[in-house]
């Protein structure tokens, strides 16, 4: 098994790294920008030549790299439900992305390779060669591949990409796309020339890299499939010009792509087909696995630690690869944040400490993870671990201590305790609800007595998830590839969807100076005090990360996971099927 | 007997129409919004949400879309999905064949079971026979088909590393392989029902073995053949028809769960996501299509009884 438990970057502080790789790295933390001139993101992933410095690797190997590649077969890879829509960037459920991922290309990409973690953030390039951002920040360049042509499909005919072509859509997905906030910096988008496409900023954007290059934002799409209204029609043209071209789509069944012969890595892809097949149930698609009709496991299928041991057992020839659950639960007060009891910061801070968080991992992780902060845990180099030195004194906020949480409450006004409602939703799984179960009790020990209350899924997401409930609410919030996204989404007083309503300057102003810092090690020691300062507000007390498992079949040869939508351009490009 | 058909057909009518009311106004009073499941915590977007909502015409008045939806049935257009923008015609005309053979092949493993152990039961009363046959049509019944549905997708990886196919194949491209993906799942949907036709038929013929026209062709010196077959059971069918008759909304419930357990991409599955993201058109739709498929089981049982029993005439 291959053991990789850190997320993102890690070469800016071991410093293993070469200059072209440093830019890279650079990129994907949003850092250094100031000091860039016009570079290359490094060679492409397509080959074990593309690692711009020799890497060390994680305990075992994933895949093998040394052989020469097959071409030809079919990968067969599940999802859970059907592409919500067509169109990227109206929906941002993993199965639209992933459909999309399959189809388009972007101007960066993350690499994947030996050594690195299926949620680390390495940038590699796609339709964009090389980036420049010079001086004041407020101007980014890419310098596009000149030999990219979509594909050979109707209106498009395999005509040749353009600068316009990712002009188009970038104004098309800053006037409409659901996270168009991501790029709320940009002023405007220019096309000096066919090869060259130039984004205005209006401030600096310290994640604008991360957000060009992760799988949720901005796939490149020919004006010729977007309708009068600005809208992709329900079903095909599906057109793009990454490694695979749509074949069918057979609803509740699945969707094929067929390998794009005229993709601009020569060779590539190997594989001559890709299915995704739709299996809404996760004990099947587990049991297809075992039994081989499944070729991987991603992200969104992974493992968690309670089924590991069975699926392993029955299929121990595949690899899996182990890495920290890439996602974020913690309390949330919506709009009673201002309002008695939970005004008062020392009843927050009790709430926190009343949570025995390596209980929860025991729970749900068999006792493996760690505590998360306002970010998932091993979110690197972003996360400030609680039980650090470095995150001071705040950190006995983090730490279980009944008698000193009832203190607070004393302090509070709340001697004989509280009577509240806690909100979640049930329909996340058992282990879930395990979890709830146990935090509801572990504060009713600290005199906080709640009233568990589920809601159904649908229910929870328009009411509680928006923040409109009373009490208490305890549950999941979605994750970014870059800090500026969790920053940005949930803490920044004007952004509506805060979870939790506050006014707080000192927070704000943390987090602008986040956002517009370039430096790594700056960046870095403001984001590690905006934690410090939640810590002590207690803002959004924290749960645990535990552990997932991402796996394929040993027939997969060269595949190397990642929890970025655009798996087929970042993993399965790379990929073979060898089942001799 | 076509006039009686004819009204019974048109009585349908405004039942199906009472069930369009209440499926649109039961949807719309669950919590839960499809703008906030499409938009996730976007929709805390006011401006996003409205135009989304202004777009999918969720905007209009109850009776305003109600009205709308009714005008579109009446051109025999189900409508768009809200979530997805697509057709839900065309999504019917993929998966309700799907759903219907699913059915169909659960149906015919549960009479193929039910009916001789039942009547067998029946003959054999107080026999060991007898009890096994009326101790497996319990455990039938006990046994959910979900629980029943996940063992058999789980144990058989784990210790032989097999499992049914799981990549749907059309019954008209690949009968073989087909039947190979719906098989299994026909015979859990079946267990389900076969426990009830079962109890029904061994009860039926229980009473209709005691009757005198039985004992009647007894000392005429027939054969246990003839008169099981030819005296008893038809004699007997007419509750079991109904009650098979029944097993035909059960059978529709239990294709949501087993569609989905399964990967077989029909209406039961179709109605779960889409009750579960609040596409109130989409559950409309197939609740309308449901409902005429309830509807008109219940005329062809009714067509059944005039088969089998000359005496049943309609006017």
């Amino acid at each position: 098994m291959t053991t990789q438990d850190s997320y993102w970057t890690r070469r800016l502080q071991s410093g293993r790294v070469s200059r072209r790789r440093f830019v890279g790295g650079a990129a994907a933390a949003g850092v250094g920008a100031a000091s860039l001139g016009l570079v290359g993101c490094g060679d492409d992933d397509s080959s074990s030549g593309g690692q711009a410095t020799p890497r060390a690797t994680a305990s075992g190997s994933a895949s093998v790299t040394a052989a020469k590649p097959k071409t030809g077969g079919t990968l067969t890879v599940p999802s859970m439900t059907d592409p919500a829509t067509f169109d990227p960037y109206t929906n941002l459920s993993y199965n639209s992305q992933e459909f999309a991922g399959s189809i388009y290309s972007r101007l960066l990409k993350p690499k994947t390779g030996e050594g690195i973690a299926p949620a680390e953030l390495v940038v590699a390039p796609d339709l964009a060669l090389a980036h420049e951002i010079p001086g004041d920040g407020l101007t980014v360049t890419f310098k596009l591949r000149p030999d990219v042509k979509f594909h050979e499909t109707a209106p498009v005919n395999g005509r040749a990409f353009t600068a316009e072509d990712a002009k188009f859509s970038f104004d098309r997905y800053l006037a409409m796309g659901q996270q168009r906030t991501a790029f709320a910096a940009v002023d405007r988008v220019e096309t000096p020339d066919a090869s060259t496409l130039v984004f205005k900023l209006k401030t600096p954007s310290a994640a604008f890299l991360t957000y060009v290059t992760w799988g949720s934002y901005v796939w490149i799409m020919p004006k010729e499939t977007i309708g009068a209204n600005n809208r992709h029609a329900e079903g095909p043209p599906h057109i793009g010009t990454g490694p695979y071209i749509f074949d069918q789509y057979t609803p509740g069944t699945s969707a094929s792509f067929k390998k794009n012969p005229s993709y601009f890595l020569p060779g590539q892809p190997y594989i001559d087909e890709l299915r995704r097949i739709i299996v809404p149930d996760s004990s099947t698609i587990r049991a297809n696995f075992r039994s081989g009709q499944i070729d991987t496991l991603n992200w969104n299928t992974a493992i968690g630690e309670p089924d590991i041991d069975s699926v392993r057992k029955a299929n121990s020839k595949a690899t899996y690869v182990e890495f920290p659950s890439f996602s974020l639960e913690s309390f949330y007060f919506g709009e009673k944040l201002s309002e008695p009891p939970f005004n008062d910061p020392r009843v927050r801070q009790a709430i926190s400490m009343a949570i025995d968080r390596d209980a929860l991992l025991q729970v749900s992780a068999n006792g493996k993870g760690e505590w998360s902060t306002m970010f998932p845990a091993k979110f690197s180099p972003w996360w400030l671990d609680p039980r650090g030195k470095e995150f001071g004194p705040n950190a006995k906020y983090f730490k279980y201590d009944v008698k000193a949480a009832k203190e607070l409450m004393t302090g509070a006004g709340h001697a004989s305790g509280l009577d509240v409602d806690l909100n979640v939703t049930f329909d996340y799984g058992a282990e879930a609800k395990e979890r709830y179960e146990l935090v509801a009790a572990m504060l009713k020990d600290v005199g906080i007595r709640v009233a568990l209350k589920s809601k159904e899924y649908a229910a929870y997401q328009s009411t509680t998830s928006l923040g409109k409930f009373t009490g208490l609410a305890y549950g999941p919030y979605a994750v970014y590839p870059d800090p500026d996204g969790f920053l940005a989404t949930y803490w920044l007083s004007s952004s509506p969807r805060r979870k939790s309503i506050w006014v707080d300057p000192q927070l704000d102003a943390l987090i602008t100076k986040q956002s517009t810092t370039f430096d790594a090690e700056q960046r870095k020691q403001a984001v590690w005090d905006i934690q410090r300062h939640v810590a002590e507000k207690g803002y959004a007390p924290g749960g645990v990360n535990g552990t997932s498992y991402v796996a394929h079949q040993p027939w997969v040869k060269n595949y190397y996971h990642s929890i970025d939508y655009g798996v087929p351009s970042n993993s399965v490009v790379n990929a073979w099927i060898d089942r001799a | 007997m076509g006039a009686y058909f004819l009204r019974r057909a048109l009585l349908g009518v405004p039942t199906l129409i009472g069930v369009t009311i209440m499926a649109f106004m039961f949807l719309r009073l669950m919590p839960g919004d499809v703008v906030a499941v499409i938009l996730g915590e976007n929709a805390a977007y006011a401006t996003d949400a409205h135009d989304l909502r202004e777009k999918l015409g969720l905007n209009d008045s109850a009776p305003v879309q109600y009205g709308k939806w009714m005008g579109q049935l009446a051109t025999g257009d189900l409508g768009t999905s809200l979530r997805t923008g697509r057709a839900i015609t065309s999504e019917a005309r993929v998966r309700l064949p799907v759903t219907i053979e699913l059915g169909a092949l659960a149906m015919f493993f549960s009479v193929l079971v039910a009916l001789p152990v039942g009547v067998i039961a029946a003959v054999r009363q107080d026999s060991s026979i007898d009890y096994a046959a009326r101790g497996v049509a319990v455990a039938m019944l006990a046994v959910p088909s979900f629980w029943l549905a996940i063992m058999v997708i789980t144990w058989p990886s784990v210790w032989w590393q097999w499992s049914p196919p799981v990549s749907y194949t059309n019954l008209w491209d690949d009968p073989i392989a087909n039947l190979k993906q719906i098989v299994i799942p026909a015979l859990i949907l079946g267990t389900a029902t076969a426990g009830s036709v079962m109890r029904m038929t061994r009860t039926q013929m229980l009473d209709v073995l005691r009757q005198d026209y039985v004992r009647t062709a007894w000392a005429k010196g027939l054969r246990e053949r003839q008169v099981i077959l030819r005296h008893a059971l038809r004699n007997a069918f007419i509750p079991i028809v109904t009650v098979i008759g029944l097993q035909v909304p059960v059978l529709i419930s239990g294709t949501v769960v087993l569609e989905n357990v399964f990967a077989i991409p029909g209406m039961g599955r179709y109605l779960l996501e889409s009750i579960s993201t609040r596409d109130y058109a989409v559950v409309q739709a197939i609740v309308l299509m449901l409902s005429v498929v309830v509807v008109t089981t219940n005329i062809v049982v009714d067509a059944i009884y005039a088969i089998i029993d000359p005496r049943v005439r309609y006017s």
